[in-house]
């Protein structure tokens, strides 16, 4: 009895064998690149799919398909809610949290490779300063976060919705410890944050703060950033369109996602193809895609721009169609569907930005600095590669010629990629080209989102977005 | 035996018990040698005080012949010697004496062990009835014994007071909820501690044969001893143990039953079904589909998913298949077959349990061993349940004063099921009946994606079984020192191991042969030492005292396994799968330590006081938090023992008791304290991820309670009646408290605040009518339970609110808050049925209508149209959104019992039982499913849409439905939101046992060496009567916020059974 009793307080501490207690993280260098790992991992779960409501169906490109899904026409309509699919930003601020707890707990741990240690740090600033560009473009004002949660009594676990210029400093500053972190004359794989990646982040960023905030100075900081990838030479366009996509270790990636589906299972893109019972059996995968469920077809609008030119060997790499007489028609996304060997696997990894922005960043500061015709000739390297033609647009062009043509070439280029709803506000043409948006340009805040029920539900001082 | 024949024996002195016993043995034989001979046989039969009992009734066993004793309590009988002679008599012990040459008898009648003198288990210990002070239930066996049950928690229900059984699912081998008195947490668990032979076990591990005892533990001063975890009650669960006995008793039982399920919604047929789609979908947005494969078109090919389409010119009805004329084009005929999932998915079934149990014993060694069977084919096509049991419990008497006391159970359990109720189950029986389930060829149609696929497809595609296997060993020494010391040193092992493989052959939507296994072991250790001491002091002072030690150590490993790629449907194990997917295994562990003690005194036999405290100290708390004190008080005044109550004949016993004591509950993660970092992977590199975040201020969740009780036995023991009336405080409730979205982490579990749960308790039984031949005992359960929020910590909002709504303006509503229950449900009221545009035009805009116009095709967001629901406006804003919300019911009863009636005559039993549950509802989402047309119009309406719709103006006097729109997901979501619509109040009577028995008399099984045989008939979950009529068509038990699996899971299974008991 007193063996039972005198070694009672020991028995009763147990330490967990399958996960990590809080207390027992962050000792050694492994725990911190098990922890970046993490943060990916975060990073795919916040924004591989979940990119398609802020960037994709908005744009007008996309309609109700063969499974109608009341639900998505508040995007087709942009009439959101705090019901929409997409109004939730736990996903966002989970990922960030992780990057917190990495930037707070990293500094404190010995590495015998000192530049490995700043190497993560890059890595988890680059990650946040994405994640909040991505925010306080979608939401306008956001809680700020730089500090991670570890208990539930802590200052501002409950925060109200900062000024979007806190945002932006704090976008401005994170890239900037990114940048002068990382590591010369390292590199990983294009799914792994790197110098270009970071650079062309900071391209989008300042880009977006002259042209949108119109920040004094902006413009050259993003010229900087874009020569420093166009110099660096480790880039260049891919002869094929299709082998951008199909050919995973192609020289035309900088940052990507990791898709496999042993770890990420399925896909938004499934919402592009088509189901198994609705498709005649002699046309499964010959050509129509199935293995899942057609909830988005394309509008005449997309389809007329991106067949647009016949010689484009980026439209039937995109979306394709298949009319079986006398009038049945099926029309299926192209980029991302995969593969399909016995079941469909979406194992293509999602292009966060690839060369051929670059160039057309460069296209776009070059307009923006008044030289059209240099902006032009970056323009065509892209447009060779499409159309198979040298010096396709007009070095004659103007200005606004050009800001039409960068435009349209950006939505033919990078449709699926969730780039033409930040594009269409970059160079404020959303109104005009839009159509549920034309002459809605007094409605207070009709660009931003509403927050979800489930985000004032947890914490009242979250308001509502005002329009909303 | 008896003992008047064992006193008989000349008594050597000193001689050893066995020595006398062989000497008896000789007499007998001798009297038996000496039969045959005629005897007038006279006597006199009296009770144990020698007054004469009148009306005794004798038998002798030989010649069936009997008489009775006269008002002296004379008898006189012609029989032989050797014969037996059987007296007989209401509420005494009968007894069976042999006929020797001896013609004289006197006969003494022991009055029948009264229900105050029975022995009831408490923990850790045994107390008599009389000088119990706690609320203890116990139930014998003939209450839950050869009653059609696989589990012994299924025939509990309605027959105790205090406890609410119900069955979300009727699976086979599924297992019923209980709650004692509400149970104490909010969102952790309510299940009580269930400890067999005084291991914490699984009820489902024994077969109801085996049980001597049951005792539920329902107020802190029965429980506290059990400190950690008894807040929620504690069920004591003896199984039957050997006795001194000159034969072994060998029992067997053996029991068929006939299953039948419970019908759900009453749906529309093929012809009804193509009729209201076709005729509604056209003018709406979804014509065309009528024109393309689909459930109603006329287009389906041979090899489409759904069958009908038009008859041919000149073309016969192929054989099987139905006809109709075309609704909208009427000189078209339509063809189509009818596949009824509910006749595809449901089959009775049968149901069998077998028995074989002995018990016997020495004054060394007692035995009681038994194996049993039990097999559940349930009443889905395709699932079932196996169990086998075996058991032996063995105690040894080493010498006079050390026993050793042991005991072994096995449990083989398995079950052929499905990997998941929705998709095998819930899936299929909302598709609509013109589906195609063979093609011409006999091949199973793979349906129009994989998670929704026709029966025979599912089923020949995919093997899943599950098998589990228990494992219970313990061993107790007991040593007795002195007279009324008792040291106890007991250890077990428990391991229950759960296995599931899974295979998916290659078929129509994946050829990779999917295939994966998991495997769970779960170990219990425990360790206790026990001391406890009785004694009486100066003849009027009884003081026992019990202490004793615990350690529990509970861990627990989970493996799971997944592969594809296999070449051959015909090998279903992973060796066969070279694609490699997942290899994972978890291991958790968690320690529990105790001291306990507990101290009684009775003062002159009708004073009690008795006093416990439990320190425990459990691994899942933080640091500083880990242990706590439980302490409980307890008094009881046997009030019927007092001089002024001596007179009052109609009382025999009457007992007024109290109890208030702190027992606590540690049911959460074993590290929640200690947060987590979980790992993942990216890139197939593995990561670590914040999953968990830790709160180091974790603690017991402590509860006190308070308990009145009163118990009357009157009329001689006629009638016996306990109440109690109770309420327990939980504080530092055990709480999954929401966190804010931003903070990474979704919740945090956190002890806060504090909810009371009060009641009543009433139990009632009692003898009507008892005479020589016909007794009639009725019994009532009688239980009332609420519950209510104390206090929640600060924040903003009204009342301490924790999730539910936030309204602009106040006004929340929903989640938790103090001064309101718990387990309500929330949803959209309706006020009326929108009838003409007039009333429409007037209605408030509706954030979840799309108003497209089916005249203009147009689409104005808010807009109602007549046949619409107008729903109730709750901040009188005049729009109608997610603020609009009420409260609409709970989903846990407050009132359950149950009442029984049993009437015996001569050797017939007849007990009929019912019970109920009050105060509950349950909001069904597949109502939703079925009416709207649901899954791009793939399900089937109930056959209320046909009859209860608003189809024009004028019917919104008459009508309860809205108006049907084909594909109605996308139209004004009058059935596709929560609502009070689809929310059916579950009050329910149920007629749950009819068993009607008959032991075979004496005389017939006289020469077999048969001691009995009782044959019975029975039927059990005969019919539930509700006031709400939907309330039978789906499980009125439910009991859950959660019906979207509920609703897809077993529906109540009715079963006829018959079955006998041999006892040799």
């Amino acid at each position: 009895m007193a063996l039972l009793v005198g070694s009672s307080c020991s028995k009763i501490e147990l330490a967990p064998i399958s996960t990590i207690a809080t207390g027992s993280m962050w000792r050694t260098a492994d725990d911190a690149l098990s922890a970046k790992i993490g943060m990916y991992n975060l990073f795919r779960t916040a924004f591989a799919d979940n990119y398609q409501w802020y960037t994709e169906s908005r744009t007008g490109f996309y309609t109700f398909g063969r499974s109608f899904y009341e639900r998505y026409r508040a995007h087709f309509d942009n009439r959101l809610d705090a019901a929409s699919l997409g109004s939730d930003w736990n996903d966002f601020y989970t990922l960030i949290n992780q990057c917190n707890l990495i930037l707070k707990y990293v500094p404190r741990i010995d590495f015998t490779d000192a530049q490995q240690q700043n190497q993560i740090l890059a890595e988890a600033y680059f990650i946040r300063a994405y994640t909040y560009f991505w925010l306080v473009r979608i939401w306008g004002e956001i809680p700020v976060l730089t500090v991670p949660f570890e208990s539930d009594d802590q200052e501002n676990l409950y925060p109200v919705r900062d000024p979007e210029s806190m945002a932006w400093d704090l976008i401005k500053s994170d890239l900037a410890q990114a940048e002068s972190r990382y590591p010369a004359g390292r590199t990983q794989p294009a799914y792994l944050a790197n110098p270009g990646a970071i650079l062309m982040l900071k391209a989008d960023v300042y880009l977006w703060l002259h042209k949108v905030r119109k920040e004094a100075g902006a413009l050259a900081t993003a010229e900087a950033a874009v020569n420093s990838v166009l110099s660096g030479q480790s880039y260049q366009l891919e002869s094929s369109f299709r082998a951008v996509f199909r050919n995973e270790s192609n020289r035309e990636n900088i940052f990507t996602i990791y898709r496999e589906a042993e770890e990420s299972g399925s896909s938004w893109f499934n919402l592009t193809i088509w189901r198994d019972g609705d498709v005649p059996v002699q046309y499964h995968n010959n050509p129509v895609p199935v293995g899942a469920d057609n909830v988005y077809a394309f509008s005449d609008l997309a389809w007329n721009l991106l067949y647009e030119d016949p010689a484009d060997q980026r439209a039937v790499e995109t979306i394709d169609s298949l009319v079986i007489p006398p009038n049945r028609v099926f029309q299926w996304g192209v980029k991302y569907s995969g593969e399909y060997t016995s079941q469909r696997r979406w194992d293509q990894d999602q292009h966060v930005y690839r060369f051929a922005e670059t160039l057309m960043f460069k296209a776009e500061i070059e307009n923006e600095k008044g030289n059209s015709a240099s902006a032009v000739e970056f323009i065509n390297r892209v447009a060779q590669r499409a159309y198979g033609k040298s010096a396709y647009y007009d070095a004659a062009l103007s200005k606004e010629e050009v800001d039409e043509v960068i435009l349209k070439e950006r939505a033919k280029e990078f449709f699926f990629e969730g780039r033409y709803w930040w594009d269409l506000i970059r160079f404020g043409k959303v109104f005009e080209k839009v159509p549920s948006l034309k002459g809605r340009e007094n409605e207070q805040n009709v660009l931003l989102w509403p927050v979800a029920y489930n985000t004032i539900n947890r914490n009242n001082k979250i308001v509502q977005t005002p329009g909303y | 035996m008896n003992s008047r024949l064992l006193s008989k024996v000349p008594r050597v002195p000193g001689a050893h018990p066995v020595f006398r016993m062989l000497l008896t043995l000789l007499c007998c034989m001798t009297a038996y040698v000496l039969s045959a001979q005629p005897v007038q046989v006279k006597g006199k039969v009296t009770d144990s005080h020698g007054e004469p009992l009148i009306g005794v009734n004798i038998l002798s066993e030989q010649s069936g012949t009997g008489t009775i004793t006269n008002p002296e309590g004379l008898f006189e009988l012609a029989a032989e010697a050797g014969d037996w002679l059987t007296f007989s008599f209401i509420g005494y012990t009968a007894q069976r004496i042999q006929i020797t040459n001896r013609s004289e008898l006197s006969v003494v009648l022991e009055q029948q062990a009264n229900a105050l003198d029975e022995v009831v288990a408490v923990g850790y210990g045994q107390q008599s009835r009389r000088f119990v002070t706690g609320a203890v239930s116990k139930i014998t066996p003939e209450l839950i014994v050869d009653r059609p049950v696989s589990n012994v928690v299924s025939a509990l229900q309605g027959k105790v007071a205090g406890v609410n059984i119900f069955s979300q699912n009727f699976a086979p081998g599924s297992t019923p909820n209980i709650r004692i008195r509400g149970g104490s947490s909010i969102n952790y668990s309510n299940n009580p501690l269930v400890i067999i032979d005084g291991v914490p076990r699984s009820m489902t591990d024994i077969n109801p044969n085996d049980i001597e005892s049951i005792e539920v533990l329902k107020d802190a001063s029965a429980t506290a001893v059990y400190g950690a975890r008894a807040s929620n009650g504690v069920v004591l669960i003896t199984t039957r143990r050997g006795k001194v006995s000159q034969r072994p008793e060998i029992v067997f039982q053996s029991s068929m039953s006939y299953q039948q399920h419970h019908k759900g919604y009453p749906l529309v047929s093929g012809e009804e079904f193509i009729r209201l789609i076709r005729t509604n979908a056209v003018g709406s947005p979804f014509e065309s589909t009528l024109y393309e494969d689909g459930p109603a078109s006329h287009v389906n090919g041979d090899r489409s998913v759904f069958t009908p389409r038009w008859l041919e010119a000149g073309e016969a009805v192929p054989a099987g298949w139905q006809q109709m004329t075309d609704p909208i084009f009427p000189d078209k005929t339509i063809i189509f077959q009818e596949n009824d999932p509910v006749d595809l998915l449901f089959k009775p079934g049968l149901w069998q349990n077998y028995h074989l149990g002995a018990t016997g014993g020495s004054e060394k060694i007692r035995y009681a061993g038994s194996v049993g069977y039990t097999s559940d084919n349930g009443t889905v096509a395709e699932t079932g349940w196996t169990r086998l049991s075996m058991a032996s419990n063995v105690d040894i008497d080493i010498t006079d004063k050390l026993t050793f006391s042991s005991g072994v159970g096995y449990t083989n359990t398995r079950n052929p099921t499905e990997s998941s109720w929705v998709n095998s189950i819930g899936r299929q029986l909302i598709m609509a009946p013109t589906w195609r389930i063979r093609y011409d060829d006999g091949t199973p149609v793979p349906g129009f994606n994989a998670t929704a696929t026709p029966p025979p497809f599912w089923r020949e595609t995919r093997d899943y079984d599950q098998y589990q296997t228990r494992l219970n060993l313990d061993g107790s020494l007991i040593f007795r020192p002195l007279e009324g010391l008792m040291l106890k040193g007991n250890a077990s092992y428990y391991r229950s191991d759960f296995e599931d493989e899974y295979f998916e052959k290659s078929h129509f939507f994946a050829q990779n042969r999917n295939a994966y296994t998991n495997q769970n072991i779960g170990q219990t250790r425990q360790l206790e030492a026990i001391a406890s001491y009785n004694t009486k002091i100066g003849g009027s002072h009884d003081i026992s005292f019990m202490a004793g030690i615990s350690d529990l150590f509970i861990s627990s490993r989970e493996l799971s396994l997944r592969a594809d790629g296999g070449a051959t449907d015909i090998i279903p194990t992973l060796n066969a799968a070279p694609n490699k997917i997942n290899a994972s295994s978890v291991k958790t562990e968690e320690s529990l330590i105790g001291m306990f003690g507990r101290i009684g005194y009775i003062y002159e036999g009708k004073y009690l006081f008795q006093a416990s405290l439990r320190r425990d100290g459990s691994s899942k708390f933080g640091a500083g938090k880990k242990w706590g004190y439980f302490p409980a008080v307890s008094a009881g005044w046997i009030v019927s023992e007092e001089p002024f109550m001596k007179d009052v004949a109609m009382v025999d016993n009457l007992k007024l008791r109290a109890s208030y004591g702190f027992t606590g509950n540690n049911a959460i993660g074993p590290y929640t304290a200690q947060g987590a970092y979980s790992s993942v992977r990216y890139a197939r590199q593995a990561g670590l991820r914040a999953t968990a975040i830790p709160n180091q201020n974790l603690g017991w969740e402590r509860t006190g309670q308070l308990d009145a009780g009163i118990d009357v036995g009157a009329f001689r023991r006629k009638l016996n009646i306990s109440f109690d009336y109770y309420t327990k405080i939980t504080d530092n409730l055990l709480f999954s408290n929401p966190l804010p979205n931003t903070s990474g982490f979704s919740s945090i579990t956190t002890n806060i605040g504090s909810v009371k749960f009060y009641g009543v308790d009433l139990s009632a039984e009692g003898t009507l009518v008892q005479t020589a031949d016909f007794s009639w005992k009725p019994r009532l359960i009688y239980s009332l339970n609420r519950n209510v929020v104390l206090k929640l910590p600060e924040n903003d909002r009204d009342k301490n609110r924790i999730g539910g709504y936030s309204v602009p303006g106040g006004d929340d509503f929903g989640g938790i808050a103090e001064g309101e229950p718990l387990n309500s449900i929330i949803g959209y009221k309706a006020d009326y049925i929108i009838d003409n545009r007039q009333q429409a035009e007037n209605a408030r805009y509706d954030e979840l209508a799309l108003g497209i116009s089916l005249e203009d095709g147009t689409a104005v967001k808010g807009r109602k149209f007549p046949g619409d629901y107008e729903w109730a406006d709750r901040n009188s804003d005049g729009i109608i959104n997610e603020y609009d919300q009420f409260v609409l019911g709970y989903t846990v009863p407050h009132t359950t019992g149950g009442f029984g009636n049993m009437f015996s005559w001569k050797g017939f039993a007849l007990d009929i039982f019912v019970d109920f549950a009050l105060g509950h509802s349950a909001m069904d989402r597949y109502w939703m499913y079925y009416n709207s047309n649901a899954f791009v119009g793939r399900t089937r309406p109930t056959k209320y849409v046909l009859t209860d719709s608003w189809e024009k103006e004028g019917d919104a006097a008459t009508a309860s439905l809205p108006k049907f729109y084909v594909q109605d997901q996308g139209m004004q979501s009058n059935y596709y939101r929560d609502s009070d619509q689809r929310t059916w109040k579950l009050n329910y009577l149920c007629l749950r046992e009819v068993k009607l028995s008959y032991d075979l008399p004496r005389s017939w099984l006289n020469r077999s060496g048969i001691n009995s045989v009782n044959i019975f008939v029975a039927g059990n979950t005969l019919a539930y009567f509700t006031k709400e009529r939907h309330a039978r068509e789906i499980n009125p038990e439910w009991g859950t916020t959660n019906t979207y699996d509920a609703g897809a899971g077993y529906p109540a299974v009715r079963k006829f059974n018959f079955g006998l008991r041999v006892a040799l």
